[in-house]
């Protein structure tokens, strides 16, 4: 009948098609400050997913009509490569990247003191270069580290992860493939030494009993990503003292 | 390099009966956390914890000098874009300032062209912290640090203390700035 029938996503003693586990991520590298005429940048490399990401601002708003009094605006602008996907995207912004840019900005906005700069704005521009899967939890992920590069004051990073039910099983980390022939998927954003969820979606069917143990895995799983994202500071920050070494 | 500890923004620091809290730092239930990643910085003797970071946002502050261009002139007060901040990493934005008539000098200015006029490069200080910054020149540092002339858009050059077009054999009334760039 369907064809995740034939072709099994999880094996029987349950490795997944990437032989994972089914709660194990991908591998996941960050990278901070990689362009250089932004304020502040971010690479990411999440499995086969590869997300571009710079921070522009505090900045003065245009048009000023739309600048804040009280706090910086923070926009962000989630955008696909027309070669990142299998078929060829359309250029023209769709209606599920419009809808990202404003998942992705509420996701965002809670960590960062936006009342430190009003009348500005801070933009978020995020590039994903090939897609495979978690691209809106990779873009979060990445950004707060372009926000952190750009020096914007934050009540913390945001980790995010995705959860999803695969052959009747909650697996961490959904890439595409199992997305697809998934029953549901589940994306959270988190601001682990808050503990502090600030994106919340999902969509499929899942029982009240997997939603609980899926909201338990995707905080080890946010824990997980928040690891990687400070090991990508502290990598940044000594090579930015050896290279003044260097000079 | 003495070993220094990296921290990023979420991490708990201490509590209050510990430290001030420092740059960088914000307080919340009584507890200290980064606000910014960068080297942790303690200081024992005034028992203060802080954050520097590498990099910090360019946004004018109160008391910063900038280097701006006049682009627009009103009655008593002269529109300015704020291209450069002293001491701050290069902008990715312009900032709309504004000098008023009674912020030029120490002195009584009649009319705001005899301070500054259009396309004047001008150097001047942050008085407020939100858009449109309000700039003043009373410092002698401050003012006029480049200008052309107006009848025929040539360099002018500061000659005892006035600014003088070759071409034309005209001078211009001006706030001039000590570090006015063309000297004779």
């Amino acid at each position: 009948m369907s064809e995740s029938k034939i072709e099994r996503l999880i094996s029987e003693d349950g490795i997944r098609c990437d032989g994972r586990r089914l709660d194990e991520i991908r591998p996941i590298k960050f990278q901070l400050g990689v362009l250089k005429n932004t304020d502040g940048s971010a690479y990411v490399e999440w499995g086969r997913t590869k997300i571009l990401v710079g921070v522009m601002g505090p900045r003065e708003s245009h048009p000023k009509h739309l600048a804040l009094s009280d706090k910086a605006r923070v926009e962000a602008y989630y955008r696909m490569a027309s070669f990142s996907v299998e078929e060829w995207k359309s250029p023209a912004p769709s209606r599920r990247e419009v809808e990202l840019s404003k998942v992705i900005r509420e996701a965002l906005e809670p960590a960062i003191f936006v009342e430190f700069f009003p009348r500005t704005s801070i933009d978020i521009f995020i590039e994903v270069l090939q897609a495979d899967g978690s691209t809106r939890c990779a873009s979060i992920s990445a950004a707060s580290l372009a926000l952190v590069d750009a020096g914007i004051p934050m009540r913390d990073l945001v980790a995010s992860i995705a959860v999803g039910k695969v052959e009747g099983k909650l697996v961490l980390d959904v890439q595409d493939k199992e997305d697809k022939a998934g029953e549901s998927d589940m994306p959270m954003a988190y601001m682990p030494s808050k503990n502090a969820v600030t994106l919340l979606q999902m969509d499929g069917q899942i029982t009240h009993d997997e939603f609980l143990q899926s909201i338990e895995l995707l905080k080890k799983g946010c824990i997980e990503v928040y690891k990687k994202q400070k090991e990508a500071i502290e990598s940044h920050f000594k090579g930015a003292v050896s290279n003044e070494e260097e000079a | 390099m003495s070993k220094t500890k990296i921290v990023s923004p979420g991490e708990k620091l201490g509590v209050i009966e510990e430290y001030i809290p420092g740059s960088g730092t914000y307080e919340e239930d009584g507890k200290i956390f980064s606000s910014m990643a960068g080297e942790l910085e303690i200081d024992p003797k005034n028992r203060s914890v802080g954050v520097t970071p590498s990099k910090k946002p360019a946004v004018p502050e109160v008391g910063d000098v900038v280097e701006g261009i006049v682009v627009g002139m009103k009655e008593d007060v002269a529109l300015v874009k704020i291209v450069e901040i002293k001491g701050k990493r290069p902008l990715t934005g312009d900032f709309s300032a504004q000098l008023h008539i009674s912020q030029v000098s120490k002195d009584y200015t009649k009319s705001i062209f005899d301070a500054v006029n259009l396309n004047d490069r001008i150097l001047a200080k942050v008085t407020t912290g939100w858009a449109p910054y309000q700039l003043s020149t009373v410092d002698d540092d401050l003012g006029v640090i480049y200008a052309t002339c107006t009848k025929c858009g040539g360099d002018l050059v500061l000659k005892k203390g006035k600014l003088y077009c070759t071409n034309d054999n005209i001078s211009e009334k001006k706030k001039i700035s000590r570090l006015y760039l063309l000297k004779e």
